[in-house]
């Protein structure tokens, strides 16, 4: 399987260092092969069509030159479109650095990707954010698969679960604690009544917080996955810009303790049903969703079978690259399913 | 108020024309509008571009070259009546680029004397593309900032079905909205070229029959306009045909459903295509007439509009496909099995006849089968040769002069006795119907009768069903 790897920040380097480890495993076990053929960054691109040795890589990405210093596979100043002129590959994983606005320029890697009629998996919640139903429609016309798993819980694998395991029930509303970051800090506040900013800075300094953390904080982190929820699970059509989204900065101890009195709990709630909104809610202390630290949750409520509550880890660097690799795995079926078909034809014929 | 309006050829055949359509923009901008306008091709121009397209797949280069002059010169007409001679001048360079380009590719296809379907889609966009800029220059002079786009500048992306091919509606909606909003934003009117798009790769196609509705629709529904107007030269779509009943009235409101429908059965006021896009949106259309600009017309509305008067009403018009023929097949072997009638009607669909009404009755041994008067040559050369002498059909016989009429409205559905009293209307007045269908959506019945009867018909029907009444 012939891989561009688009962004080599954490994902792209955790992805890395999972092809290297698992080299074997992944050949015999799960059939895929990985040949990553080109590592782009916002710098330029290094290229080779046999292969670029991801352990050079990886100490050239920790070196002073970066990636550029493999002179001779590195072009400077090139992007995702110009490379895939150059190279022929099967897969592009795009995890270039999100921007919930715009969704740039991680829509145009995406979408000179499939024009290329080449698969992608993406970790980027900007594009999907801005453009999903643009981005499935366009996946459907080239015949490319565009997988996203990684873009909501990484760690907790929700999106395949309400799609595959609840088949055949309807989903009549999700609601859910979609940001970790977020809600370590509201559990901190509840648990030890400090104010919110000295819960920030300890989320900072055990790197559970970004250094800007406002995507987080005002809500826009969990409004970008609610949107590829809502979308993928429930069949809307909906961009960031339909949902109303309130962040925590608002939240102090005399809102806490008011939710505390009423046996509840403010946690930064994303949730769909009629209308999508992301705001601080109150739920009660002994709902499912009521996770602490740095988990996720999600509940699905469904006309047959009633609430169902997922709850596992965020999203970190391993978390996300397994989600790629789960990606990665159900596209290299796509294409054995497509060989036996072929097979099927030539018996016939 | 957001609108988006669309120019048909038939209302752009001269300058005279286009300053009415600029003067008309102007109006509602200076009101304080937002207006976005798709235009079609100068009237006619679709015409010969196809004539010209007949003659390069034969190489007639003289013929071809004649026809160029005369599109050029009627352009070039057009652009003279321009009076800011900068705005003449790059108009005038606009539409001499643009002849020049169709030219040299037109010669090149006669050159290979293979009119690909892509190619023909790329001729065929010349049309528009020469429409548009000249409709801007119109409306700059009249102080309207105005912008020319080709649809696929303006961000219609399709499938590459050339020819026919069918938006990517998700794209295309993305698209629209970056491309457009910020024109109007800043008090441009954007001026897109009607059925042309393009490929992801930005390839030229064409949306087919009906395309200029269809880019309209499309971008009424991408900028969430407040509305949608089409410009025509009729009132409205009107109760029934005037040229049949003199007393047909127009229809002030209709349901998307109704429409279709009524467009199906002839009267093509906007095209399906168009009315499909809207069926499930918050956009009004509306029918207006260029002659008469502040007369109100007709407005398109959802089934459940509140507002809606004549909700109630069972039916809202009576359409009629003029100039039918109808097909009797007859035979034991039809009893029992789908098998010859799906033989008819893939012979039919082979060659390429459309099918207006299939009606069967329920003994199976007899299948009556309306087409167009024009198709009944080939369809029964085709079913003859095919059929008779097997041992499929004992008898295939065909009757011309016939035509169908078609009662449309939503409000039959459920009432009881609607088609007892369309065929009251009809056996008072001694006219003998032939067969009859009628949907499952209960949005009409259609019959076919004599068309000497058709007047007499349309007017009792109109009567009876009291159409006359506002």
């Amino acid at each position: 399987m012939r891989i561009m790897l688009v962004g080599f920040g954490v994902v792209g380097s955790n992805l890395a260092k999972i092809f290297i480890d698992q080299r074997e495993k992944l050949r015999r076990g799960r059939g895929i092969n990985p040949k990553v053929v080109s590592i782009v960054n916002s710098r330029g691109a290094l290229v080779d069509p046999e292969g670029i040795n991801l352990e050079t890589a990886l100490k050239a990405r920790e070196s002073a030159g970066g990636l550029g210093s493999l002179k001779e596979i590195w072009n400077e100043g090139a992007k995702p479109p110009e490379v895939l002129d150059m190279i022929e590959c099967d897969v592009m994983v795009e995890a270039a650095p999100t921007d919930l606005m715009s969704g740039q320029p991680g829509l145009d890697h995406i979408r000179a990707a499939m024009k290329n009629e080449v698969h992608v998996v993406t970790t980027n919640k900007g594009p999907l954010a801005i453009a999903m139903p643009a981005l499935l429609e366009l996946a459907e016309h080239n015949d490319v698969m565009l997988k996203f798993s990684g873009t909501v819980g990484g760690g907790t694998p929700m999106l395949d679960f309400a799609k595959k395991c609840l088949e055949g029930v309807e989903i009549l509303s999700v609601r859910g604690i979609l940001n970790g970051t977020t809600n370590y800090i509201l559990s901190k506040m509840d648990a030890e009544a400090v104010p919110l900013d000295s819960a920030l800075a300890e989320a900072r300094e055990l790197g559970y917080a970004e250094a800007d953390p406002t995507y987080d904080i005002d809500g826009l982190d969990a409004a970008g996955k609610l949107v590829i929820i809502a979308n993928w699970v429930m069949g809307r059509s909906l961009s960031i810009h339909d949902i109303k989204i309130e962040g925590i900065r608002k939240v102090d101890q005399d809102r806490m303790k008011e939710a505390k009195e009423q046996g509840k709990t403010i946690k930064l709630i994303a949730k769909c049903d009629s209308e999508a909104e992301v705001a601080p809610m109150a739920i009660e202390r002994m709902h499912p969703l009521n996770v602490s630290h740095t988990f996720n949750a999600v509940t699905f409520d469904t006309d047959l079978a009633g609430e169902i509550t997922l709850v596992g880890r965020g999203a970190g660097g391993p978390e996300t690259a397994s989600a790629v690799l789960r990606d990665l795995i159900a596209i290299r079926r796509f294409y054995s399913r497509r060989g036996t078909l072929m097979g099927r034809m030539m018996r016939r014929a | 108020m957001r609108i988006v309006m669309k120019f048909g050829g038939a209302i752009m055949r001269d300058a005279d024309d286009i300053l009415k359509v600029a003067e008309i923009v102007k109006g509602y901008r200076s009101k304080g509008d937002e207006v976005a306008v798709v235009v079609s091709a100068l009237g006619g121009t679709t015409d010969s571009l196809v004539e010209i397209m007949k003659n390069i797949a034969y190489a007639k280069k003289a013929r071809m070259e004649k026809m160029l002059d005369s599109i050029a010169s009627r352009h070039l007409g057009v652009t003279k009546r321009i009076e800011d001679p900068k705005l003449a001048e790059e108009t005038e360079g606009t539409v001499n680029r643009l002849m020049d380009d169709f030219r040299n590719v037109a010669l090149g296809i006669s050159h290979i004397g293979e009119l690909t379907p892509r190619s023909r889609d790329f001729l065929l966009s010349f049309g528009e593309r020469l429409s548009a800029p000249i409709v801007t220059a119109f409306m700059k002079q009249r102080g309207v900032e105005a912008k020319a786009l080709s649809g696929g500048e303006a961000g219609i992306m399709t499938d590459d079905c050339f020819g026919e091919a069918e938006p990517l509606i998700n794209v295309t909606n993305m698209q629209l909205k970056q491309n457009l909003e910020p024109l109007l934003k800043e008090g441009i009117t954007p001026v897109i070229t009607g059925f042309i798009a393009s490929t992801q790769s930005g390839v030229t196609t064409t949306l087919g029959r009906g395309g200029s509705d269809l880019t309209a629709a499309v971008v009424g529904h991408a900028l969430e306009a407040d509305e949608l107007w089409f410009w025509k030269d009729v009132p409205g779509m009107m109760t029934a045909d005037p040229l049949l009943f003199s007393g047909a009235r127009v229809i002030e409101k209709i349901a998307f459903k109704e429409a279709i429908e009524m467009a199906h059965f002839g009267a093509m006021v906007i095209h399906p295509k168009a009315l499909e896009q809207g069926i499930n949106n918050e956009l009004v259309y509306r029918i207006r007439n260029i002659d008469d600009p502040d007369g109100r017309g007709t407005l398109i509305v959802r089934a459940d509009d509140p507002d809606d008067a004549k909700k109630g009403a069972v039916i809202r018009g009576i359409s009629v496909i003029d100039k039918v023929y109808l097909i009797n097949i007859s035979g034991a072997r039809l009893v029992g099995t789908p098998r010859v009638v799906a033989r008819v009607l893939e012979l039919l669909s082979n060659e390429e006849v459309d099918v207006l009404m299939i009606s069967q009755s329920s003994s199976e041994a007899n299948v009556s089968i309306a087409i167009p008067e024009a198709d009944s040559g080939d369809a029964m050369n085709i079913l003859e040769l095919s059929l008779l002498g097997t041992s499929l059909v004992r008898e295939i016989t065909g009757e011309g002069n016939y035509c169908i009429v078609a009662v449309v409205g939503k409000g039959m559905k459920g009432t009881p006795g609607v088609a007892a009293n369309v065929f009251k209307s009809m056996a008072d007045r001694k006219i003998n119907i032939r067969t009859i269908a009628q949907g499952s959506s209960e949005l009409n019945i259609s019959f076919m009768i004599s068309r000497d009867d058709a007047k007499v018909a349309v007017e009792a029907l109109h009567r009876d069903f009291r159409l006359d009444e506002a």
